[in-house]
């Protein structure tokens, strides 16, 4: 049985999405910093309120950094377990998450695209956070401790870094656009069982069978090597888009996390170390503590982690209550909402990464 | 409600927060007609900044680093400082009108084994001299995009050489920040042009930056 969808008016849900996307603010290109120092490329105005909130982000972030050369210095002449880093890194991870980044919105839009549990959310959350602080480790232990490169080598290899990380961020969005804003549409366009156009387009059921192994709660769960032709009819049975009126309902989240799905985004937020874990490595390195910067590295991830955690729960929180509103005025509405959720989180993401992408690779004639 | 938490975590404002802080001092040169002439500058990098900077280059044995690479230091930064977007980040206006540069000189970089901390100086010269005889110049010092935070907190850091009688300078340090400007500071776009800022845009980051007058009787 089918839900009908209205394609024209998706589209120009969409196109209003894209146009929203950027957040009303502007968007500049920022050229390379005099000193250097690698650093994001997008800026975005935002309401009052938002800045204020960002400001006072910005000036506890401050707060805790300035305090880490002493804290270094502290645990290499007093000894102990190195508590006073420890905790000012953490604290440090915390404003920083807190603050504006692309890995927070990448999270809270996968999430509410993806139907993600809470604690799917945060798990992601937390392993993007730690792969985020042990790419600062590797790259300055393979370059600076091993290969004794310069700054300008180590901004050149992090400036590649985030290029990658963004370029992760389009393809991302434009799996997740593929598989929630237009194939649900495709679908319901073709009546979804046109069995000529399953076979054309047997990339998609290969999506599918992905789509439903990361729903999860099916009892036989399906690896990559299944035929297509099985992917295909298992499409037609438990499809989890909008075109089916046998959608599950709203509270119907994901399972477990698959890593195998998870990957590009834990990568897409993690590949991007954060200038400051670079610095405090590199600082720690030349005092001759080189632990001392790792231990605070790691600090910085976790209290990274356990933040943007609490946000991706908040996102799907928000998602699932905003799914219940719209079931309470039917079944059919219900499955919409949901669609619009999806589908716009996952605009979001592609938005997100084309414009981070397009400044990194444009706006800088010098690079860095 | 989902989409206005997603935004929040999006709009993705950066150099929101200084990574360097910079102690430094200003020399203000007068002519021998007594004409305002150049600005000298030392930037003194924070103890984080300077190893990150100086990581990977070859140290003599005595601790300290080879005239060659800090020459070459200096020659990078203060070309890219030249960069329209930073221009020095040094902004000097007489009645209301920005003054040019000549090319920048005696650029030098210096490194002390003791502090562990690398320091830039390097003379500005003005383009054209200027008589500052009942006038006022106004100098800002700063970075438009708030990665560098600026502190002129030294005895003497701004002194006036070879300044006629009747010559004085005053500083004054910038506002205490609060969190909304700081933010708005980090929000303001790199122009080219620091004088195309939206006018409440500029007053904010006046008001935040380390003012430097010198007037002339």
């Amino acid at each position: 049985m089918q839900v009908k969808v209205w394609p024209a008016w998706s589209i120009v849900l969409i196109v209003l999405l894209v146009l929203g996307g950027v957040f009303g603010g502007q968007v500049w290109a920022q050229a390379a910093h005099p000193f250097g120092a690698p650093e994001q490329g997008v800026s975005a105005g935002g309401p009052d309120v938002l800045r204020r909130f960002f400001g006072f982000v910005s000036y506890w972030q401050s707060h805790f950094y300035r305090q880490l050369t002493g804290a270094v210095r502290a645990w290499q002449e007093q000894g102990g377990w190195g508590g006073l880093l420890i905790g000012l890194s953490f604290a440090y991870g915390v404003f920083h998450a807190l603050g504006p980044g692309h890995g927070k919105a990448v999270i809270a839009s996968y999430v509410l695209a993806n139907r993600q549990t809470a604690r799917n959310g945060a798990v992601l959350a937390l392993a993007a956070s730690l792969v985020q602080a042990l790419v600062a480790i590797a790259l300055v232990s393979v370059l600076a401790l091993v290969f004794n490169v310069t700054a300008g080598v180590m901004n050149e290899a992090t400036r590649w870094l985030e290029i990658t990380a963004y370029a992760m961020v389009v393809v991302l969005g434009l799996m997740l656009v593929w598989r929630k804003a237009l194939r649900p549409l495709v679908r319901a366009a073709n009546g979804g069982a046109d069995h000529a156009r399953d076979q054309r387009h047997a990339h998609g059921h290969h999506s599918d069978a992905h789509a439903h192994q990361h729903a999860g709660d099916h009892p036989h769960a399906h690896d990559h090597q299944h035929d297509h032709g099985h992917a295909h009819s298992h499409a037609h049975s438990h499809d989890d888009c909008c075109g089916h009126a046998h959608v599950p309902p709203p509270e119907t989240m994901a399972g477990a996390l698959s890593l195998r799905r998870a990957w590009v985004a834990i990568l897409a937020i993690g590949l991007r170390p954060c200038s400051g874990a670079l610095i405090v490595l590199v600082f720690a390195l030349a005092q001759d503590f080189y632990f001392a910067g790792v231990a605070s590295a790691l600090a910085m991830g976790v209290g990274t982690g356990l933040t943007v955690a609490m946000l991706a729960v908040l996102s799907v929180w928000a998602g699932s209550a905003t799914t219940r509103l719209g079931g309470m005025l039917s079944s059919r509405a219900a499955i919409w909402v949901r669609y619009a959720i999806e589908s716009m989180a996952a605009v979001l993401v592609l938005a997100l990464g084309a414009l981070l992408l397009g400044a990194t690779l444009f706006g800088s004639g010098t690079g860095g | 409600m989902a989409l206005a938490g997603l935004a929040l975590a999006a709009a993705p404002v950066v150099h929101a927060h200084p990574h360097m802080w910079i102690d430094a001092r200003a020399t203000f040169a007068f002519d021998d007609a007594g004409r305002l002439s150049a600005i000298t500058q030392r930037w003194l990098f924070d103890d984080m900044f300077s190893p990150y900077a100086l990581q990977g280059l070859k140290k003599n044995r005595d601790g300290t680093y080879p005239a060659a690479t800090l020459k070459s230091m200096a020659d990078d930064w203060v070309k890219a400082l030249a960069d329209p977007i930073s221009h020095y980040f040094t902004t000097v206006k007489v009645e209301g009108k920005t003054l040019t540069y000549g090319a920048p000189r005696n650029a030098s970089v210096g490194y002390s084994d003791k502090s562990k901390r690398l320091s830039l100086t390097f003379t500005l010269p003005l383009a054209e001299p200027v008589a500052l005889a009942g006038r006022v110049a106004r100098v800002d010092i700063f970075d438009p995009t708030y990665f560098v935070a600026y502190g002129f907190e030294e005895k003497d850091a701004v002194t006036l050489a070879r300044a006629p009688e009747g010559c004085s300078s005053h500083y004054q340090k910038p506002k205490a920040l609060d969190y909304a400007t700081m933010q708005q500071l980090a929000a303001i776009p790199a122009d080219p042009d620091p004088s195309a800022l939206p006018e409440e845009l500029f007053a904010i980051t006046r008001g935040l930056t380390h003012r430097i007058e010198i007037t002339c009787k």
